[in-house]
């Protein structure tokens, strides 16, 4: 198993970094002083994206609002427009050395998304098992304050998925709550085709009930389908209800037992003689027709009437004109004038008017004869409107036919009692319309005696009345019509739904409607075995994720418990165990023998110990590719004793012990300074994270001795007399800093505490204790301590010194500095 | 744990069920997308099993 450290990295507009010079990590401590917001989590984070292709803050932050963390990888600021990456020459365990980098992936087009990236290895696409190394989430070596933080007061789920982020078990158990989910979403939405099928099928029960199938009606009440089995049953139940076997096709066994039905329902209540007939509209257009029809048709008996009464005017008796025809016809055939009857002569003027009075009665007959033809059409007309409205015309509800259907409605009164309405009305117009046209063809009659009559003035006006009477009662009859084939069409199948719940029809309704709805019980059925299959799986899913928790713990919880006793020793309550259970982890906690909860019994500072525990082993793991840890603030809620034990035994532990190169952010000086002078003996280097700029992340090594002189120089650059004041104050701070730097070098620790404080003067003492340090270097200190001493200050006839009198000093420092080697 | 691979390429391998190994392979293919994305995702592959199962139902 390879091992692999980190020799330098650098980040490029990676989160606050802008252009970075590579910074270049020590085998054994690296140490990175920083305040709040200076950049120190993003070079952690930066460590983390390179090796996995994530931070663990993201994941958690995409999961709180995928919005607000969307592109917060990149640094996407105007004076750092450049594709991030971060880059960083890494050394496996057998000498080889690799740059590694990763890119991110910027789409050219469509929505900026920073979670693709592209991984190199020596320029080259390329993955960590190209080079040996098995990097998974398991052995993430960075550990993040907000991964520890995540152990104090927080709720069980969340410390669940931290301690499985710790364990590396991230993706499974986020898969485990994906799937949760979605089994909820699915179950709770359901696609339309299986809302609408679970609806229809919902009222089946009962239907099972009265086909007398009780075991499958309790089974489909629980969703519990067997569909092949249960519809072979029913099949079985409805061949029966038919009387006969119609063969395999349910349709046609559908068809049987809607016959079947029928005829039931009939025997209730047959309600065909109140459904208007199919050829009701083509009935009604004959009557408009009829009606139409009437109209000249009786303009023409009008005007017959008026031709009567023309003629009628010159009327004489009829025994007159046929005496005068009888005669005019022997004085044709004779050649005398004289009256075949009276034997005077008769002048031609008077037979030729007898002849004109004899032609004119002939005219008036035919007029009569006239009047009388169309007087039948018109009759014959109203006959035929009144036959066809005998066609229309629907039965009337017998007392009886009330009752019955009485009896049988006994859900939808409302719908009985508005088709009841609407048959009186519709049979109290048809009756009145009908009534009406019968007495038309008298009026007609009359109104032909009157033409006859000779009462001229009567006929358009009862003629026109009978036209206009005739329009407005078909109208009358096609309206109230209309508006009852309405309401049957209402009605009916309201009625249909009461017949087929009447107990002689109910078995041919269960069976239909359990036939018909093959479909979706088929549906319901499908997607029940979907869900328990979900569902199976969905406790398979917990059952593996707590079976690999436990087999990681079964490796990691004794590593947990000795880095917890090295982080928090001889403490009366302590961490004692770790256990997994459904969608949480038990932490336990002793305290004289009992066994407790950890996180309601451990202080904050302990609960912090043990974040750090449980992480710790990831990287000290036999199979971790990691031979790093990077603690991103690791003391940040841990009180004074238990930072001390992270100072003096877990870094050492694990550099020495464990050969862990060890990196370190904190935002607290005394820890970073004690880490540097307590571990001065290891390999080391010191950063500080200066403010943040617009550019980026500002960092510098730091030199204690070193920066101490740059200070000075720079003071000594301005050449006023203040600065020049100041100066020789730093020049004393700088002889306390060359004691302690050359103490801290030859001994590999710092000045006993006594001396925390201590004035410059104060540690000649040590000083001079120092092998180290030639005596002619001690003099010199000690001068440039005392030609600094503030007491000059107070002497009025001090003065500050010019430049050519400090520079002497600061020169010999500086080489005594260089001489012993201090940084 | 495999040497190599995650808990849950692990458990895809390890894992007989056709359903199953399908919604393993959905998660995994959209697990950056979010919480919610996925869950979105998954919910879609029910119902498009579903679809599959009855079409199967229907053959039959």
């Amino acid at each position: 198993m390879k091992k692999v450290i980190i020799e330098w990295i650098r980040p490029h507009c990676f989160r606050a970094f802008g252009e970075c010079d590579p910074i270049v990590f020590e085998d054994q401590l690296t140490i990175f002083f920083g305040g709040n917001a200076s950049g120190k989590s993003s070079l952690a984070e930066a460590i983390e994206w390179l090796l996995l292709g994530y931070t663990t803050r993201r994941r958690k932050g995409d999961d709180l609002s995928k919005e607000e963390y969307r592109g917060s990888y990149a640094r996407n600021m105007q004076n750092c427009p450049d594709t991030p990456f971060v880059e960083a020459k890494i050394r496996l365990d057998d000498g080889t050395t690799h740059l590694i980098r990763r890119t991110m992936t910027v789409p050219t087009s469509g929505r900026f998304d920073d979670t693709q990236s592209e991984l190199t290895i020596d320029g080259v696409s390329a993955d960590f098992s190209d080079i040996g190394l098995s990097v998974l989430p398991v052995y993430n070596p960075v550990v993040t304050q907000h991964g520890v933080q995540d152990f104090i007061h927080t709720r069980p789920i969340d410390r669940y998925r931290a301690i499985s982020d710790a364990l590396g078990l991230t993706d499974l158990v986020a898969f485990k709550d994906a799937l949760d989910s979605a089994r909820s979403a699915y179950r709770n939405n359901p696609p339309d085709r299986v809302t609408k099928a679970t609806s229809e099928t919902r009222v089946l029960p009962s239907y099972l009930h009265d086909l007398g199938l009780e075991e499958i009606a309790t089974r489909w009440s629980n969703q519990d389908y067997h569909l092949e089995e249960d519809f072979t049953g029913i099949i079985s139940v409805a061949t029966v209800l038919v009387e006969r076997d119609v063969g395999p096709d349910i349709e046609q066994l559908l068809q049987a037992l809607r016959n079947e039905q029928a005829k039931e329902m009939c025997r209730v209540f047959d309600i065909s003689p109140f459904r208007p007939r199919a050829d009701s509209d083509k009935l009604l257009q004959s009557l408009d027709k009829q009606r139409k029809a009437f109209e000249p048709s009786f303009e023409e008996f009008v005007q017959a009437a008026h031709a009567v009464l023309e003629v009628a005017l010159t009327e004489f008796e009829e025994q007159r004109i046929a005496f005068w025809q009888t005669g005019l016809h022997i004085l044709d055939k004779s050649v005398s004038r004289q009256c075949p009857f009276c034997e005077n002569t008769i002048a031609p003027a008077l037979i030729e008017k007898r002849r004109n009075q004899v032609d004119r009665a002939k005219g008036n007959t035919e007029a009569k004869k006239s009047l009388s033809k169309k007087a039948k059409a018109c009759v014959a007309t109203v006959a035929e409107a009144l036959r066809i409205l005998g066609q229309i015309r629907i039965k009337s509800l017998a007392d009886e036919d009330v009752a019955r259907l009485k009896a049988v409605f006994d859900r939808s009164q409302e719908a009985l009692q508005s088709f009841l309405e609407a048959c009186k009305q519709f049979d109290s117009t048809a009756s009145r319309v009908c009534s009406q046209m019968e007495s038309m063809n008298q009026r007609v009659q009359d109104l032909q005696e009157a033409a006859a009559g000779a009462q001229a003035a009567e006929i358009p006006r009862r003629a026109k009345q009978l036209v206009q009477e005739l329009r407005g009662l078909t109208k009358q009859f096609s309206v109230a019509f209309h508006t009852y084939s309405k309401a049957f069409s209402e009605f009916e199948p309201v009625l249909r739904v009461e017949l087929a719940d009447e107990e002689e029809v109910r078995k041919y309704t269960a069976a239909i409607a359990l036939l018909e709805r093959r479909e979706d019980v088929a549906v319901c059925a499908v997607n029940r075995q979907l869900e328990d299959d979900l569902l199976e799986h969905q406790r398979l899913v917990a059952k593996y994720v707590k079976q690999k928790q436990q087999e990681v713990l079964n490796v990691r919880e004794a590593e947990m418990l000795a880095w917890y006793d090295r982080l928090s020793p001889g403490a009366t309550t302590a961490f004692s165990g770790i256990e997994p259970a459904t969608d949480r982890f038990i932490l336990k906690a002793d305290c004289f023998g009992n066994e407790l909860s950890a996180p309601a019994c451990l202080s904050h500072s302990q609960l912090n110990c043990l974040g750090l525990s449980i992480w710790i082993p990831s990287v000290t793991a036999p199979l971790s590719p990691f031979q790093f840890l990077v603690f991103d603030d690791p003391v940040q809620a841990m009180d004074d004793e238990h930072t001390e034990s992270f100072i003096v035994i877990i870094v050492p532990y694990l550099v020495e012990q464990e050969s862990v190169q060890v990196v370190v952010l904190t935002h607290l000086k005394r820890i970073a300074d004690r880490l540097r002078e307590d571990h001065y003996h290891l390999r080391h280097r010191y950063y500080n994270f200066d403010s943040l700029s617009a550019d980026g992340v500002r960092l510098s090594g730091f030199y204690p001795v070193g920066d101490e002189i740059g200070r000075i120089k720079i003071l000594m650059k301005s050449g006023g007399a203040s600065s020049r004041k100041l100066a020789v104050d730093r020049i004393r701070v700088l002889c306390e800093h060359i004691i302690r730097e050359a103490y801290l070098k030859e001994r590999g620790c710092p000045l006993p505490d006594k001396y925390l404080v201590a004035r410059p003067s104060e540690l000649f003492k040590p000083l001079n204790e120092l092998n180290s340090v030639t005596q002619k270097q001690k003099q010199r200190i000690v001068a440039a301590v005392k030609w600094s001493d503030p007491a000059h200050h107070t002497d009025k006839t001090w003065q500050v010194p010019s430049t050519s009198n400090i520079m002497p000093h600061l020169n010999r420092l500086e080489n005594i500095v260089k001489d012993l080697g201090l940084t | 744990m495999i040497q190599g691979k995650s808990p849950l390429e692990e458990y895809l391998e390890s894992c007989d069920d056709s359903l199953l190994k399908r919604i393993i392979q959905v998660y995994a293919k959209h697990k950056y997308e979010g919480r919610e994305g996925v869950v979105d995702h998954l919910t879609t592959l029910f119902a498009a099993v579903l679809e599959e199962r009855l079409d199967e139902e229907g053959d039959n």
